[in-house]
């Protein structure tokens, strides 16, 4: 039901001052706001959360595009509001406030309450895809892919499955990072357009069947090899309806302890 | 002294979830493998982390809701490890103990991450001001209280739960420690079935009426 | 029906997705907004964000007061999402009084006095707060459904 109308509008009026037409973020300047955004979540607080680390992370632009230094204090203080989103695709967001802010450095008539507005408009939703994508599906998934490649090598395999488990779930990770920083630099306010044609929620969907296929896997061996191979399918069941019906995942511990001492006697 | 010695590690660790990152660091089943690797046992570790990593798989690591992972996967690995008697009761004893500390970990931090804010307002002012140094300054100084901080209540809190953990071993009738060494054995198998629930639960969560 | 009416100026979010949507059973969640209803930048992220399972509409305040006036969503489970206590303010005065409101996120803003990380309220957020409260409609204060519900008149202080 949505009328489909061009981008939000940034046009506005330039502070006044003369263009600076041949000023441009470099290369370097791209690299070191991907490298400081490694500390996106430092200094975290409650009241305006992740606002210092969204500084830390743009001042290179900052430096850049206003090399006096009063101005640059100005332009600190219109980011240094309320600022939450997922560390992993924040780093979109600073490739697009980037790109805005250099086109309105370089004069063109790009308002700088429309670039906070944008800024805001985008922390929502990929706050929410990070969470559904890194923390609730890809964490979980690569974390029994490694306990299964673990399980294919017998010997030193607790070594293995750490190692998968870092390794696979950071490469993915930098390269969303790396990639989200370009891609939002490259296109600005189009990166909605391009963003919206990957089926994410459909691989999370899938990544859920698997992850789902995997765990009964895993835990058909684990029930095999335990002691009592009927008290442990007797504790998963358990287990899986004290947490289908809500119960807190905290407990868990206390649950297994019970199973096992009245298992044993 | 180990508990110091655990506690640095555990520390540097911490970093990964509050100053750099995160890059997985921070979570249960790596801070127990390398606390358990530094005290001697890499593998009795692991399993600590894998089984708290596991059965906490739906908790969220950050966010007003969450409960101090990296504390959780430190404590019961250093419990497992260091406990006088090496039986699977150690290491029930260990995660039983190390939960609870978890959560309160977490609530502690939430009145100490109210200074945050004020923090914040002088990095803002210092930037103003023309002091532009004060990000790294100000970066760099509260990773390192944290860092400390985070040090500080490891090597205590592993001192104490030790006690505590040893003393239950110690005193608790044989036949409760036998239990739990079969608990300890289906630690795993719990584990998996938090896992295959958190899946489940993506596929068809479970509604409730009203919230 | 409305299954949860929530007032939230990041509408979108982690929280909602995945804190409350685990938890409600909803087939469509409405953005009451004047700004999304006309941005499709804002619409399309939105709309990335959400199950696919779960349908996603923005309108305009006017356009969900007729929407709600006609209980055109008598069959179905609605979350509704307001960024502000205005837009609910306004669908009151338009005639819809929600069964309840949960209000879970104003976030700090110039103007507005912080008292929980989820929830600062600036003068003209305690003038509509008032208003709303005059008309017998229960808030509760939650961020997630795990949190506790504080009495909302507690913030409202003087």
């Amino acid at each position: 039901m949505t009328i489909p109308v061009p981008g939000p509008d940034v046009r506005g009026e330039a502070d006044g001052k003369v263009p600076d037409a041949g000023v441009a973020l470099t290369r370097t300047d791209l690299v070191q706001v991907f490298l400081r955004s490694f500390m996106f979540q430092s200094l975290w607080s409650y009241q305006r959360m992740q606002n210092v680390g969204w500084l830390f992370s743009l001042w290179p632009v900052f430096r850049r595009l206003h090399p006096d230094q009063e101005e640059r204090a100005r332009v600190a203080q219109d980011h240094a509001g309320y600022f939450n989103t997922h560390p992993y695709t924040a780093d979109i967001i600073l490739g697009v406030v980037a790109s805005l802010e250099e086109k309105r450095a370089q004069g063109n008539p790009v308002d700088r309450e429309a670039i906070l507005a944008a800024r805001k408009s985008m922390s929502g939703p990929l706050s929410a895809v990070g969470e559904t994508v890194f923390w609730a599906t890809l964490a979980p998934l690569i974390l029994i892919g490694s306990v299964v490649l673990g399980l294919v090598f017998r010997r030193g395999s607790w070594w293995i499955t750490l190692l998968s488990y870092l390794i696979v779930f950071n490469l993915l990770h930098v390269v969303v990072k790396g990639g989200g920083l370009l891609v939002g630099y490259r296109r600005g306010l189009d990166v909605a357009a391009f963003l919206v044609q990957w089926p994410v929620q459909r691989w999370v969907g899938r990544g859920a069947w698997l992850g789902m296929g995997l765990c009964l896997g895993v835990l058909a061996v684990a029930v095999a090899r335990a002691w009592h191979p009927a008290a442990g399918t007797a504790a998963a069941v358990v287990v899986v309806f004290f947490l289908r019906r809500g119960g807190s995942p905290l407990f868990l511990p206390l649950l297994a302890a019970a199973a096992g001492f009245f298992a044993f006697h | 002294m180990i508990y110091l010695l655990a506690g640095l590690v555990y520390a540097f660790l911490n970093l990964d979830q509050i100053a750099v990152g995160p890059f997985l660091l921070s979570r249960p089943l790596v801070v127990g493998s390398i606390i358990g690797a530094v005290l001697g046992n890499a593998p009795l570790g692991f399993t600590a982390g894998l089984s708290a990593e596991l059965m906490l798989i739906s908790v969220p690591s950050s966010g007003p809701a969450a409960t101090d992972l990296a504390l959780i996967g430190g404590l019961a690995a250093f419990w497992a490890v260091e406990a006088y008697a090496s039986r699977g009761a150690a290491v029930v004893l260990a995660l039983l103990l190390a939960v609870p500390c978890g959560w309160a970990s977490r609530r502690a931090d939430l009145l100490i991450r109210r200074q945050n804010d004020r923090f914040g307002d002088w990095i803002v002012d210092g930037l103003t001001a023309g002091r532009e140094r004060i990000l790294w300054k100000a970066l760099a100084t509260w990773s390192a209280l944290w860092f400390v901080k985070a040090w500080v209540v490891f090597a205590a809190v592993s001192f104490l739960g030790l006690k505590v953990v040893d003393w239950c071993l110690n005193r608790f009738p044989l036949r409760v420690l036998d239990g739990l060494d079969r608990g300890a054995d289906l630690f795993l198998v719990v584990g998996f079935a938090a896992a295959l629930s958190h899946f489940w639960g993506r596929l068809r969560p479970v509604r409730t009426e009203q919230p | 029906m409305i299954v949860l009416a929530r007032i939230d100026d990041r509408l979108i979010h982690g929280q909602v997705v995945e804190g409350w949507l685990r938890v409600i059973q909803a087939h469509r969640i409405v953005v009451v907004s004047d700004h999304v209803s006309q941005d499709s930048f804002q619409a399309g992220l939105m709309r990335l964000a959400v199950p696919p399972e779960v349908d996603f509409v923005a309108l305009s305040v006017a356009d969900a007061a007729k929407v709600l006036a006609s209980s055109q969503w008598k069959d179905e489970r609605v979350v509704l999402l307001l960024p502000g206590l205005r837009e609910a303010r306004l669908l009151a005065e338009a005639g819809w009084i929600p069964p309840s409101l949960n209000l879970g996120g104003l976030h700090d803003a110039p103007g507005r006095v912080s008292y929980t990380p989820s929830l600062s309220l600036g003068v003209e957020d305690k003038e509509d707060l008032r208003f709303l409260i005059a008309r017998k409609i229960p808030i509760d204060t939650r961020a997630l459904p795990s949190d506790d519900n504080v009495p909302v008149e507690k913030y409202l202080g003087s």
